[in-house]
C-alpha cells in the first residue's frame, strides 16, 4: 500500500507545483516546463530514498512499480493537456451545441465554429514553430524531426489499419 | 522471476495483449466503430493484467492492504498506458497536424505549397467530417436537421476541458 501511497503522492505533488506555476505565470514552452515540473517529485523522493534520509517504508523491489505507475500518469496528464493546450475542433462544437440548449443547432449555425483561420492556419505555424517542417519556396519541406514522425505515424496507420477521418 | 519483476510486467504484457487484440480486429470485418473496438481490446488488456496480478499477488504472500495497493498500482499504471495507446491511435485517425505531415511525406523531398494543404482541407470540409463523426459515435445526435449534443459522459468531458482552460491557461 506504501507503494501505491508515494506513487499517487508523488503525482499530485507534481499537479499542484504545475498549478501554482502556471497561476503564477504561463511558461513560454508548455511541454518543456510540464516534464521539468513532472520530473522533480520523483528526483527529489529517489535523491531521499538513496540517501537514506526517508525510505517511505519501500524496499528496491517497490520501485519498479512506482516508475511505471508515474511514468504512465504523466504521459496521461501530457495528452490531456495537448487538449486543453489546443482547442480540438469536436471540443468547439459540442461547446456550441451545449451553449444552444435544447434547440440544438443546424450546420449553417456551427460553421461559424470552424473556420480556417481557427484551425487550420494555426496548425500550419504550429508545425513550422515545433521544428517539424521549415519554409521552402510557398511552403514548407519535413526537417528530419518531422520525417521521422511523419513515418512513424505512416507506419502505426498501416499496422493499425487506420483510415483518416476529419 | 522474482515477484517485483513479474509484477512490473504484468501492465506492460496487458499492454501488448491491448496491442495485438487491436492489431487483428482492426483487420476483422466486424459491424463495430473504431471507438468500440479500442475499448474492447483495451478491456482485452485490462484483463489480461489482472490475471496475471492476482495470483502472483496470492502466492507471494502479500497482506491484504498490500496486496490490494499493489493490484491497484499496477491495474492503473496498465489503465493509464491504454489510455495513452488509445490517445496515439485516435491522433493518428483524427490529427489535422498528422495529416498534414503525411501530405508533406507524400511531396517529401519536395516542398508542398500551403496553398494545396489549405485546399485539401477546407473548414467546410472538416466540419462535415467531425460531425459526421461525433453523430457517429453518438456523441451528437440529428434530429429534424439540427444537432444536439448527447447529455453524459461528452458533456462532462466537454466541460473539464473548459474548466482546465480557463484556470490554467485563463481562456
Amino acid at each position: 500500500m506504501a507503494a501505491f501511497a508515494l506513487a499517487l503522492f508523488l503525482f499530485l505533488l507534481a499537479l499542484v507545483l504545475h498549478v501554482i506555476w502556471w497561476r503564477w505565470r504561463l511558461p513560454r514552452h508548455h511541454t518543456a516546463a510540464l516534464l521539468l515540473v513532472f520530473a522533480v517529485p520523483p528526483l527529489l523522493a529517489a535523491g531521499l530514498w538513496l540517501a537514506e534520509v526517508c525510505r517511505f517504508g519501500l524496499t528496491w523491489t517497490d520501485l519498479p512499480g512506482i516508475a511505471l505507475f508515474y511514468a504512465a500518469a504523466t504521459g496521461c496528464y501530457l495528452i490531456t493537456y495537448a487538449g486543453v493546450e489546443e482547442t480540438s475542433p469536436s471540443l468547439v462544437i459540442i461547446r456550441a451545441l451545449e451553449q444552444a440548449g435544447a434547440k440544438g443547432c443546424t450546420r449553417e449555425e456551427l460553421s461559424p465554429c470552424i473556420t480556417e483561420e481557427r484551425f487550420i492556419l494555426p496548425r500550419l505555424a504550429a508545425l513550422r514553430r515545433d521544428g517539424l517542417v521549415v519554409a521552402a519556396g510557398d511552403g514548407a519541406r519535413l526537417t528530419p524531426a518531422g520525417l521521422r514522425l511523419a513515418r512513424l505515424a505512416t507506419r502505426l496507420a498501416r499496422f493499425f489499419n487506420l483510415h483518416e477521418g476529419a | 522471476m522474482p515477484v517485483a519483476l513479474v509484477l512490473t510486467l504484468a501492465p506492460v504484457f496487458g499492454l501488448a495483449v491491448n496491442i495485438a487484440v487491436q492489431f487483428v480486429i482492426s483487420r476483422l470485418p466486424l459491424a463495430i466503430g473504431k471507438v468500440r473496438r479500442q475499448f474492447l481490446s483495451f478491456g482485452c488488456g485490462l484483463a489480461a493484467t489482472a490475471l496475471r496480478l492476482g495470483p502472483e499477488l496470492y502466492s507471494a504472500g502479500f497482506t491484504l492492504p498490500d496486496a490490494i495497493g499493489c493490484f491497484a498500482l499496477h491495474l492503473l499504471a496498465y489503465a493509464m498506458a491504454g489510455f495513452i495507446f488509445f490517445n496515439v491511435i485516435n491522433l493518428n485517425i483524427s490529427s489535422l497536424r498528422i495529416r498534414m505531415l503525411k501530405e508533406y511525406l507524400r511531396e517529401h523531398p519536395q516542398p508542398l505549397p500551403d496553398r494545396v494543404l489549405r485546399e485539401k482541407y477546407p473548414a467546410r470540409a472538416m466540419l462535415d467530417a467531425r460531425l459526421a463523426r461525433l453523430v457517429s459515435g453518438g456523441q451528437v445526435i440529428l434530429r429534424n436537421g439540427r444537432y444536439h449534443i448527447h447529455p453524459g459522459l461528452v458533456a462532462a468531458i466537454g466541460h473539464f476541458f473548459v474548466f482546465l482552460q480557463r484556470f490554467l491557461l485563463r481562456k
